[in-house]
């Protein structure tokens, strides 16, 4: 289901929606902006089979209930997260979210110019990762990366200052 | 490997940042890819589900393929098993002088990719129609140039087996060309034929014989897909009523199609499975009770995708009235519409 641009949905309605959608493998809400990451939560619960999803450029988080993604364990289905353009997303949040999917083969945060050390833990942690998309995040660090990447087959730095530190990580992973 | 490194420990000198092949490694590594592959791969590769592994382009099963060739280097009686498993090749410039040997090797081979070849495509033409013993239903001849009228002629008499053909993407693609594909592959299924988007409006009326040549000789056509294609009503007309199996229509960007014209055509093919369409950016014409009512007349669809489309609520409503047997609904950039449509819609066909 793609419903890109969809700018009248909101969080309320994508909790309401997803009762019905319970068999929903591909989801593409980019461009929505009045949902923001807890709708990526709902959806993680509410809908087993998913293997993509892409909420690119959506509304930024909302503070209040901000504890809805601890209720629930990990989902193991996930593959491909498109999470670009999104400038509020912070470090935390991408650690919290890739602690609900650890298994995801793609992650793309294109233009996610909050991010910056915390994709270490995320690649830590999601250890089957074959391509990343980091390009236009002007902030993300690579360097505390001491450990192997077993899996990373493409990774995508265009537009973004590489140092030789960062590219011998870069050699050391791929 | 290195597994210890860290920001402090690094020198500069190049020795560091690209450590020597260490040999005795390396055989490791490639041990343990043959162990795993002795201990998944082997028996349940056969018996379940082979073909996909072996020649998907799917990354999931990318490192399959990868433990398959080290072992493949290995057992010559494992590699003859892999051959009869391959049913796709993709020709590029350095494949073709082996392309003889190729075809002897993958002896299944039903499809084949001539997109990234630069070289003369009438002769590699002529030189695969030297092989008729090969079974080839799909052809793929997306982003040449142009069409290589004669090399296609030589290959449709030699190869008849040909059921999906795709031509997208070519930049010099004219009425001519039309005329050639209708007559040399009359049994063609599937057909895929997206254009450059910048034809030449002269030209218009050459377009539109060839459509129709297309819709009258292509009888069994199935699938189709038009997109940016300068193809109006009328011919869009042709198509349906002279295409009777036809399930899956595809028409991204055709702007000249207007909202009754397309109301129209639906009603003749009712059993349409799957209909794409965007017409030129939001256009506001296709808000209308006659374009909602023949989509709803399509009792089997079940992929709907409409992009860049004015559309109300009603159309959700009507959808949700009908239960659509929908599995795939695309209605991105599309205006309009709200959330109790999509609601309504959702609650009714819960197959998505």
């Amino acid at each position: 289901m793609d419903l890109q641009r969809a700018s009248f949905l909101n969080d309320q309605h994508v909790v309401q929606l997803s009762s019905f959608i319970g068999d929903l493998m591909y989801i593409n809400l980019s461009g929505c902006e009045n949902i923001t990451k807890s709708s990526l939560f709902v959806l993680a619960r509410s809908c087993p089979l998913l293997c993509e999803i892409k909420m690119e450029g959506i509304g930024s988080e909302i503070v209040e209930n901000s504890d809805s993604s601890m209720d629930f364990g990990v989902d193991p289905r996930l593959k491909s997260l498109y999470l670009g353009k999104n400038s509020w997303l912070s470090d935390e949040s991408i650690i919290t979210i890739s602690s609900i999917f650890p298994y995801f083969q793609l992650l793309d945060l294109n233009s996610c110019e909050c991010i910056s050390d915390g994709i270490c833990q995320v690649l830590r942690r999601c250890c089957k990762i074959r391509h990343l998309n980091l390009s236009f995040s002007k902030e993300v660090k690579l360097l505390g990366m001491n450990f192997i990447v077993p899996n990373l087959e493409v990774l995508n730095l265009s537009h973004k200052k590489v140092d030789d530190q960062t590219l011998y990580l870069r050699a050391t992973i791929s | 490997m290195v597994s210890d490194s860290s920001s402090t420990t690094m020198t500069t000198t190049i020795a560091t940042f690209y450590p020597p092949l260490d040999s005795s490694k390396d055989i490791k590594r490639k041990r343990n890819y043959l162990y795993k592959v002795s201990r998944v791969m082997i028996s349940p590769i056969f018996s379940e589900k082979p073909t996909h592994i072996l020649y998907d382009v799917n990354p999931q099963t990318h490192n399959i393929r990868r433990y398959l060739n080290s072992l493949s280097l290995v057992s010559k009686q494992f590699l003859s098993i892999t051959n009869r498993l391959r049913f796709s090749l993709a020709v590029r410039n350095p494949t073709h002088p082996l392309l003889g040997r190729l075809f002897k090797r993958f002896s299944n081979l039903t499809s084949l990719d001539l997109t990234s070849f630069d070289g003369d495509l009438d002769t590699l033409l002529y030189e695969i129609s030297n092989f008729p013993s090969l079974n080839i239903t799909s052809l793929d001849l997306s982003y040449q140039p142009t069409i290589p009228a004669n090399g296609l002629q030589t290959f449709s008499q030699m190869i008849t087996t040909l059921t999906s053909l795709t031509c997208s993407y070519i930049v010099n693609f004219n009425s001519s060309h039309m005329f050639l594909i209708a007559e040399c592959f009359p049994m063609l299924e599937e057909l895929n034929i997206v254009h450059t988007s910048c034809y030449d409006n002269k030209n218009y009326t050459s377009y539109c014989d060839g459509v129709e040549a297309l819709s009258l000789a292509l009888f069994k056509l199935r699938k189709v897909n038009l997109s940016r294609f300068p193809i109006n009503n009328q011919l869009l007309f042709h198509l349906f009523k002279n295409c009777k199996l036809l399930q899956d229509v595809i028409m991204f960007c055709c702007d000249q199609i207007t909202s009754a014209g397309i109301a129209y055509t639906l009603r003749e093919r009712p059993t349409l499975r799957s209909l794409s369409f965007s017409s030129s950016p939001i256009s506001l014409e296709f808000a209308t009770s006659q374009f909602y009512d023949s989509m709803v007349s399509l009792k089997d669809l079940t992929c709907l995708r409409l992009r860049f489309l004015n559309i109300s609520d009603d159309l959700l409503y009507s959808i949700a009235r009908e239960s659509l047997p929908l599995t795939r609904l695309v209605l991105g950039f599309c205006t309009c519409y709200s959330y109790a449509g999509i609601f309504c819609l959702l609650s009714k066909c819960q197959g998505l």
